[in-house]
């Protein structure tokens, strides 16, 4: 019985040590293969900006759905910084507030830094926060050359990610945002310049690595 | 071969930076807005509602439209137009290019034909009043016993231009006023004409009986204002 004993024991031992050998010391949740550590994600994906304020955004336009471009880099295994780029339209539906505009083309290129969180192997979670500057093309129904207004986006976001592979992932976010632009006019100033939205959106994730990192 | 290209493409550079140059296109002001306040009532001091007021870019030019709104209740306008910076600005009420015209009130417009990058960002026009319009039957005839008469008939146009405060100058007055000229003789006794008229606004009659000396005679049009007859 003692021999049965000792050898059962030896037995775990050794499975356990082969185990330690398979998973290396420094492998994070984060990494869906541990041996291959994340080091950099892509995402392009589709949003739909909504206004939440009583401001010209959201009170006088109708968005088109937009799309995104990030790329994001593991400077930690969870956290990451990255850059994007951003790109809707908007119909002005009310001129009444704004001015003959007829349409606008918003385009935001930003920087952010995100928390990246595995929950299992599949499902993982994406905080961020970001700042952008925002530019604004502006169309004039009788006048051929659009004129530009500019300014500065502050943005969370949260994103719930799938993977289906070690490569590629699909996700749904959520990114509330303020938008500060700069237009001059006393009366009007908090309706023309300061704006809530938010960009509700789905894409995909494109997941490459340190191979044996 | 090579200095060719380059001197063609060169060539094709100038042209369009020229071009861009001299173009007459409408620019308008990046980063600014005008916000545009009144109080709109009749000559009665009615308050007008539903009335259409739109900011363009020069007098002729009803097309350009930088901004538009119609009065609200108790006659408030307020709204926000674009700026041009290579063009002036005018406020319209109740312009006949809108389709919510309005053809029983008057058409006003405040003009300030200043062309310049730095406009101010609010223009409270306080209260502004549109005269109703009446239809006015006009009638002169020549009696028996004349020979001949020269006849200026002036009277004010359904729409009315106003400067910006100190910019009067730059107003060209005669737009506010028409004239008519005719002459009443055997081969045209007699003169008819129907008009649209503000009221309160008069109509001068200049007459000249028998290349006698001129004289003249005034009638306001009031709201029961509806034919006007001469015997000269």
């Amino acid at each position: 019985m003692k021999n049965i004993i000792l050898l059962a024991f030896l037995f775990s031992i050794s499975l356990v040590n082969a185990q330690q050998e398979q998973v290396p010391q420094n492998a994070h949740r984060n990494s869906y293969n541990p041996e291959d550590p994340e080091t950099v994600f892509f995402g392009l994906s589709f949003y739909f900006p909504n206004g939440l304020s009583d401001s010209s955004l959201g009170n006088d336009y109708t968005f088109d759905a937009g799309i995104q471009f990030e790329v994001n880099v593991f400077i930690t295994p969870q956290f990451v910084a990255g850059v994007y780029g951003k790109w809707h339209e908007g119909e002005v539906s009310n001129i009444e507030k704004i001015g003959n505009i007829s349409e606008s083309n918003f385009s935001e290129y930003g920087l952010s830094l995100g928390y990246y969180q595995a929950i299992n192997r599949e499902f993982n979670y994406f905080i961020t926060a970001s700042i952008g500057g925002v530019s604004v093309r502006n169309t004039v129904p009788f006048s051929p050359d659009s004129f530009r207004e500019n300014g500065t986006s502050y943005k969370v976001g949260g994103e719930l990610g799938y993977r289906f592979n070690q490569t590629i992932a699909f996700f749904a976010k959520v990114s509330p945002y303020y938008l500060n632009l700069d237009i001059e006019n006393t009366a009007y100033n908090d309706y023309l310049n300061n704006h809530f939205l938010v960009d509700v959106g789905f894409g995909l994730r494109v997941h490459l690595h340190n191979p044996n990192g | 071969m090579r200095k060719n290209y380059v001197a063609a493409i060169a060539m094709v550079f100038l042209i369009q930076f020229f071009s861009s140059c001299n173009s007459d296109d409408v620019l308008v002001t990046e980063n600014k807005r005008t916000a545009i306040f009144a109080t709109l009532v009749d000559s009665n001091d009615v308050a007008l509602h539903d009335i259409p007021v739109n900011v363009t870019t020069n007098i002729a030019e009803d097309y350009n439209i930088l901004g538009a709104s119609i009065s609200k209740a108790g006659g408030s306008v307020d709204f926000v137009s674009l700026v041009s910076y290579n063009r002036g600005i005018v406020v319209n009420f109740n312009p006949p290019s809108s389709s919510d015209y309005d053809s029983n009130f008057m058409t006003l417009s405040y003009v300030d034909q200043r062309e310049f990058m730095d406009r101010e960002e609010r223009i409270d026009l306080d209260v502004v009043k549109l005269s109703p319009m009446q239809d006015v039957n006009i009638r002169m005839n020549r009696l028996p016993e004349t020979n001949s008469v020269e006849l200026q008939l002036q009277y004010y146009n359904a729409r009315q231009l106003i400067a910006f405060d100190g910019y009067a100058d730059l107003l060209p007055e005669f737009q506010n006023i028409k004239n008519d000229y005719l002459r009443l003789d055997e081969e045209n006794p007699s003169f008819e004409k129907s008009l649209r008229l503000p009221v309160g606004s008069p109509v001068k009659i200049f007459y000249s009986v028998n290349d006698g000396d001129e004289k003249d005679s005034t009638i306001m049009v009031t709201s029961t204002t509806s034919s006007v007859n001469l015997e000269f």
